[in-house]
């Protein structure tokens, strides 16, 4: 039961906020960040449990029965095995500390309390997809986050740009998570398991329709990491305040595609051919973010499609059948992006805009944030022994090592590296150093803001250790995730030893000399002001120096060929209806008004003339007879003796 | 010397007409509960009268007369009260001036 408190604690903190938060005011971060601490403690008691020989085999899970038809079940199970604990741990902690940056960084907002609702809101749903054993559970989670993603990114929803973003985010992530659905009722369908833990012992219950399934669900995946082609919504959603796109767009939603693509991992090892998609959109991805990443001048904007790249590596090492290493890569990465993207929104609260042309020295006014901002920009460029480089070193190995061979896997991967290397040297170089172009008093965070981000500095140095040769591949062994056994084209559990099979000392010289020529190269163009290349070359290169810095136009073509034509076809209905439904509808109306109209004459005119004529005829006898009534007691008296005479009368002749 | 039994009648009959007459004539209230007082004498002097003649030596008759004699002290007694209520509010007691049940 104490599994189920990790989602619930936030979402309790969210109903209080959402309920209280005015009266709450600026104590409303006490009750999130103490609610995710109890989530944090739980996770690492998840952590404790998992250590004991006890649950090595049976990892601590909750279950409720929801809904019961056909033979089918439905249940709200919750799983804590070590792939979940470990996306647990990587949630609660990097996000408590982004948590407690916001208590800074949002300071002065008007809707302060509402900021932490949502982000208490987001956590639950995060838990719960982490955590969720069953696919069903795991979407509805799934399209949680999507909720909260939309409610952060437009949070500042009287910004036009925010509220489009919100809403390209969502909708954008929507065409993914319809992938999602269809791969879980193919896997329903087809009599697959929808529990991840029944899919792990039975990854082969559907048959030839694995491979299918399998590339749905990744389709989900796609939408929600940000992979090519629907890429398009993440860098955007830069608008949302910072420490969201710390939090959700760089470090945990975003990575939920990876994670799912690793949890369901059997089923893709089941249907290998899935595995050639995954591979081949994780390396379009990667490198074709890292490109647009050199050109950006945005900070956030190259932070973004720095995300897509790397969230592109991940997927790159899960196609060539190392779930393991995609897993690390993910670990890592959510520590130092979300400290690159903190000390961003550091340096934005300071010099009020974005743009990294015109910033530069700001190493001398905001120390603590130009260091943390370096030890992030070198361990995701790679250099040894920040973190970056331990999973980096993983990936590559698992591209060297690819079952089927596909030597541009490998390629591709490690120009990608070099490339990363360079545009982040490049974004530390233009922000930190050189002189000061026009970035008026910047002066250093609260601590608010600055502990955090010397708390997540410490992870981006050493949480790549837990994986390192000297403790045995710790980590590795403690995941224990499915590796690819190509040549029998099926799964087996195997703890291996390191990642791939060639992972020698080449891989280690090949990824060093990737990382330190790309950080030599932009510190040789930016801070020495060298031309890298020789003039014609350059202006040879100068148009596709603008397709790149332009995003190669893919949103431009989304608008021509998907947004433009659907917005006339959503036009031509609308006037259909507006014409041809309305026109029915309203005579229909018409037509209903002019019966009413002669009813209501006969109403009028029969039904009520009659009832007045009763009315009026009873008045006229009423009127006549009135004239006896004189109220004068001997005028009764006088009748009544005139009346008894008669009688008398009437009596003694007889004729009565 | 037995006076008969037409001669009473003829009294009762006498004082009747007088009590009729006044009873519709007289605009004074207490003068009409006089007069209906006269009425309900006239008919005890009848009652009284065809009793004896009756000879049966029943008495029935002069129960009779008792009991309007008692019903007529409370007929009084109520219209005093009415005559007093009325003037209170009216500040007059003639009939013709009391009309509040006109139609």
């Amino acid at each position: 039961m104490l599994l189920s408190l990790i989602p619930l604690l936030p979402l309790a903190a969210f109903v209080i906020l959402i309920f209280f938060g005015r009266r709450l005011g600026k104590f409303s971060p006490l009750v999130s960040l103490t609610a995710l601490m109890g989530s944090v403690l739980l996770s690492f008691s998840m952590l404790g449990l998992l250590q004991d020989a006890r649950f090595a085999h049976t990892p601590p899970t909750v279950a409720w029965n929801w809904i019961l038809f056909g033979g089918r079940r439905l249940t709200f199970a919750l799983l804590a095995d070590p792939l979940a604990v470990t996306m647990c741990l990587v949630v609660t902690v990097i996000g408590w500390g982004i948590m407690l940056y916001s208590v800074g960084y949002m300071k002065g907002d008007p809707r302060y309390s509402r900021f932490f609702a949502y982000l208490s809101l987001f956590f639950a749903s995060m838990l719960t997809l982490v955590l969720a054993d069953h696919l069903v559970l795991l979407y509805i989670a799934w399209e949680g986050v999507g909720l909260c993603s939309y409610l952060l990114i437009s949070f500042w929803f009287e910004k036009p740009a925010a509220a489009a973003a919100g809403k390209k985010a969502f909708l954008t992530t929507r065409v993914g998570d319809l992938g999602l659905l269809l791969g879980i009722l193919l896997l329903a369908l087809k009599g697959g398991e929808l529990s991840f833990r029944g899919l792990a012992a039975h990854p082969e219950a559907v048959g030839p329709w694995a491979a299918l399934a399998a590339v749905l669900l990744f389709w989900g995946a796609v939408g929600k990491s940000a992979q090519f082609p629907l890429h398009v919504w993440l860098p955007d959603a830069m608008e949302g305040p910072t420490a969201v796109s710390a939090l959700i767009h760089a470090a945990t939603m975003v990575a939920a595609g990876v994670y799912l693509t690793a949890r369901a991992f059997p089923l893709f090892l089941a249907g290998p051919e899935a595995l050639q998609v995954v591979g081949a959109t994780g390396a379009v991805t990667t490198f074709f973010a890292a490109t647009i990443a050199c050109t950006q001048t945005d900070l956030k904007k190259i932070l973004a499609y720095s995300t897509i790249s790397q969230l592109g590596f991940m997927m790159l090492a899960l196609g060539c059948g190392a779930a393991f290493a995609g897993m690390f890569h993910l670990v890592t990465h959510a520590a130092f992006k979300a400290l690159l993207f903190l000390c961003a929104g550091s340096v934005i609260h300071a010099v009020h805009h974005q743009d990294v042309t015109r910033m530069g020295g700001l190493l001398r006014s905001m120390p603590i944030t130009g260091a943390t901002f370096l030890i992030a920009a070198f361990a995701m460029a790679g250099v040894p022994p920040l973190a970056g480089f331990w999973s980096k070193e993983a990936v590559l190995a698992a591209a060297a090592g690819d079952p089927l061979g596909r030597g541009w896997l490998l390629w591709t991967a490690a120009a990608t590296a070099g490339l990363t290397a360079f545009y982040i040297t490049r974004a530390g170089i233009l922000i930190f150093l050189g002189s000061p172009r026009g970035n008026g008093q910047a002066h250093e965070s609260s601590w608010t803001m600055t502990v955090p981000l010397i708390f997540l500095a410490l992870g981006a140095v050493g949480i790549g250790w837990i994986n390192g040769p000297w403790t045995g591949h710790a980590f590795e062994r403690f995941l224990h995730l499915p590796v690819w056994a190509a040549a029998g084209h099926g799964a087996a559990h195997g703890t291996g030893h390191g990642a791939g099979v060639g992972h020698g000392p080449g891989l280690l010289i090949l990824s060093l000399v990737l990382a330190g020529g790309g950080i030599g190269l932009a510190f040789l163009r930016y801070g020495l002001g060298v031309q890298l290349l020789p003039e014609r070359l350059r202006r040879a290169g100068q148009p596709i120096y603008r397709v790149i810095a332009n995003k190669y136009f893919i949103d431009e073509l989304y608008e021509a060929v998907l947004i433009r034509p659907f917005l006339a076809i959503s036009r031509a209905l609308f006037r259909f209806d507006q014409r041809g439904v309305d026109g029915a509808v309203n005579g229909a109306g018409l037509a209903g008004l002019w019966v009413s109209r002669f009813k209501g004459w006969v109403d009028r005119r029969i039904v009520d003339g009659a009832v007045n004529g009763a009315a009026a005829v009873t008045g006229w006898l009423g009127a006549g007879v009135r004239g006896l009534q004189t109220g004068w007691v001997q005028h009764y008296l006088l009748i009544a003796v005139v009346g008894g005479m008669v009688l008398l009368l009437l009596l003694i002749r007889g004729w009565a | 010397m037995i006076v008969p039994v037409s001669h009473v009648a003829a009294l009762s009959a006498g004082l009747f007409a007088l009590g009729l007459f006044g009873a519709l004539a007289r605009r004074n209230g207490i003068g009409i509960l006089i007069s209906i007082e006269l009425m309900l004498n006239a008919a005890n002097l009848n009652f009284v009268a065809f009793s004896r003649a009756q000879g049966d030596g029943s008495g029935m008759g002069q129960a009779a007369a008792l009991f309007v004699i008692g019903v007529a002290a409370a007929g009084a007694a109520v219209g005093l009260a009415l005559m007093l209520a009325i003037y209170r509010h009216r500040r007059t007691i003639a009939a013709d001036e009391i009309d509040l049940l006109k139609g």
